[in-house]
């Protein structure tokens, strides 16, 4: 297990003068694994937690509660740059997240210079490698970040992200900025790149094609709970949780049976405010008195984890 | 036809040359039907939506043989005349709801902007039970607490549900919708798509629906036009378009969408090579043709045209059915 997450919580307080302080619960309770150079997909709707996980596991954000173990050891108890060569993460959006005023091979030596000795040449040379690895021109290492185009960038990205050797890639939307022919090309690069370091993938997205596509597990998440966590096959082709089966029914695709569904109703519940019970019970169609009391906890059923009291 | 349209061409003048836009653009809009726009960033979708609302910027030089409404002509008409079509006749959802609104005003004022403007026959109180009527409309609960409330105050898809309040507000003929729900979650796009479809087929409404998302158009247009660097390359009913498509860009598009094509796991994604051309340096003939797996000599010495079928494609070498 090369990533053990246990029972992971993040609270957020609120705190207002002369009033009662609030939690916001953004995480509560995730607990997954994961095997080597394999995929975890990470679905759900905005709001619902899962750029938290990815900043949790990251330790961009201090958790509440919870273990997060990368190949069997706490990471608390991981030196500093022991803890960055395990784990690295691409960002969604390839134009906020490179600094405009670096140069290519600047940025993606970066991570370079920090925690490693190399000198600045060896540096320069080590992101030609790694430029050429993504797929782009060792030439442009000198251009500035506006000289590429969105693909070109994110592959920036995903070189910045390869620098340490990390076992672990955090890929947090990283293909949802880009237009599909581009799109396809990033996540051939993101496979091949997979099969060549042996890397791990985290992969977070909101488009269920292209999650079905690569990823072998998929977690499917529901106001920081899990409501579904199981097999590809198993969560896409026989989903057993209400929520999971609205969001495949609900989601466009170009196959030639159209899908005749009616949209499930209602939003995402404010965090600050959540429903009782079963946090999905309110735009739930199989929804039972016992949903809005009692909150259903994930149960294995037909070879995965599911949370629900109707099935 | 409510909106005809022929040999559009939009240039720009700018200091690193003449961008040209859009490219000898012709289609047209029958009274109900839903036309999907597809292509990748940069293609013209929505310069083409910002013409046809009037709204283009004063360095735009636009020509056309034929750019009409209801038989009467766009090209010619002052700001004034455009004023009275924009909003009722003609009238727009943006992409993303929590920018267009504006921070300001409740978005109960905001739709009754409109009416004040075009629906003069209605007294101030008439208009202000309106505006409950149509956030009634748009599936938004306790209409006449929300009107008060600001755009900050909605959600994503409350604030685009008001965005489609005000846009149908006086019960245009022809409503262009640019990437209405791309800002938005998989549920919620369902329930706007649901929500546009039925207010459509209410008011017999004409819509323009503009994404990049393939699926999205397949499920919701009656016909689908392709564009590719500021030309329509293909044209069809959405059935003809996305199963079998005859230009190779749109196969190409096709083909690199996952859960399509070879959908087995892991499998390569087909990807089209190469990038969308710069419009200030287009290659001469075809525009797709250095990217084109099928190019051969003639595409890039002359530039094909849309062919005048059903199912227009402009390649000189079209995929066969299948």
């Amino acid at each position: 297990m090369i990533l053990e997450v246990e029972n992971l919580k993040k609270h957020y307080p609120i705190t207002k003068s002369f009033k009662e302080s609030a939690l916001v619960k953004a995480l509560d309770g995730v607990s997954f694994k994961v095997t080597k150079q394999k995929t975890l997909g990470i679905v759900g709707e905005s709001g619902c937690g899962k750029s938290t996980l990815a900043k949790a596991l990251m330790a961009l954000e201090t958790r509440t509660e919870g273990s997060i173990k990368i190949e069997n050891k706490e990471v608390t108890a991981l030196s500093k740059s022991d803890f960055k060569s395990a784990i690295q993460m691409i960002f969604q959006d390839p134009y906020s997240s490179l600094n405009p005023r670096k140069k290519a091979w600047q940025l993606i030596s970066e991570p370079l210079l920090i925690n490693s000795k190399l000198s600045k040449k060896a540096c320069f040379e080590k992101a030609c490698q790694l430029m050429e690895k993504v797929g782009l021109r060792p030439e442009m290492a000198q251009r500035y970040p506006h000289m590429f185009s969105g693909g070109q960038r994110q592959r920036l990205g995903i070189a910045r992200a390869l620098a340490l050797h990390p076992k672990i890639l955090i890929c947090d939307e990283p293909v949802s900025a880009l237009d599909v022919s581009i799109q396809a090309q990033v996540l051939n690069l993101l496979m091949e790149l997979q099969d060549e370091m042996g890397l791990t993938y985290l992969f977070i997205s909101h488009d269920l094609h292209v999650v079905k596509h690569i990823s072998d597990d998929i977690l499917v998440m529901y106001l920081g709970k899990i409501v579904e966590y199981g097999p590809r096959e198993k969560v896409f082709d026989k989903p057993l949780h209400p929520y999971t089966k609205a969001l495949i029914a609900s989601s466009p695709s170009v196959s030639i049976d159209k899908n005749e569904h009616e949209p499930i109703s209602g939003e995402l519940p404010s965090p600050l405010n959540p429903p009782t019970g079963c946090a999905f019970h309110k735009r739930c169609p199989m929804a039972t008195d016992r949903c809005a009391v009692d909150t259903p906890v994930l149960e294995t059923k037909d070879g995965r984890s599911v949370a629900c009291f109707e099935v | 036809m409510l909106l005809d349209v022929k040999n559009l061409n939009l240039k720009f003048q700018t200091s690193k040359g003449v961008i040209h836009a859009i490219r000898d653009l012709s289609f047209n809009i029958k009274q109900g039907e839903t036309l999907g726009i597809v292509g990748e960033s940069g293609c013209g979708k929505s310069i083409t939506n910002l013409a046809l609302m009037g709204l283009l910027p004063d360095t735009a030089d636009l020509t056309a043989d034929k750019l009409e409404f209801e038989g009467s002509d766009l090209l010619s008409l002052k700001e004034k005349q455009w004023q009275k079509i924009r909003g009722a006749d003609i009238a727009m959802i943006f992409q993303d709801p929590m920018t267009a609104l504006n921070p300001c005003f409740t978005v109960g004022y905001q739709i009754e902007e409109t009416l004040e403007l075009h629906r003069k026959d209605l007294s101030k109180e008439e208009r202000k039970e309106f505006v409950f009527e149509l956030l009634d409309q748009v599936g938004i609960p306790a209409p006449r607490e929300r009107a008060k409330s600001y755009a900050h105050e909605l959600s994503g898809g409350m604030s685009q549900r008001v965005m489609i309040a005000q846009a149908i507000a006086c019960n245009p003929k022809l409503l262009i919708a640019d990437e209405p729900t791309t800002a938005l979650d998989v549920t919620i796009q369902d329930q706007i798509l649901k929500l546009l479809k039925d207010i459509q087929a209410k008011n017999n409404m004409a819509m323009i629906l503009v994404t990049h998302d393939l699926g999205v158009v397949s499920e919701n247009a009656d016909r689908i036009q392709v564009m590719y660097a500021g030309e329509v390359i293909e044209s069809g009913t959405s059935e003809e378009v996305i199963h079998s498509p005859k230009h190779p860009y749109t196969r190409g598009l096709l083909d690199s969408l996952p859960g399509n094509g070879d959908t087995s796991f892991r499998a390569p994604l087909s990807s089209i090579s190469g990038m969308v051309p710069d419009l200030r340096f287009r290659p001469s003939g075809c525009q797709f043709n250095p990217r084109c797996f099928k190019s051969k000599e003639e595409c890039s010495s002359s530039r094909p045209m849309l062919n005048q079928e059903d199912h227009q494609v402009s390649c000189f070498f079209p995929l066969s059915e299948g």
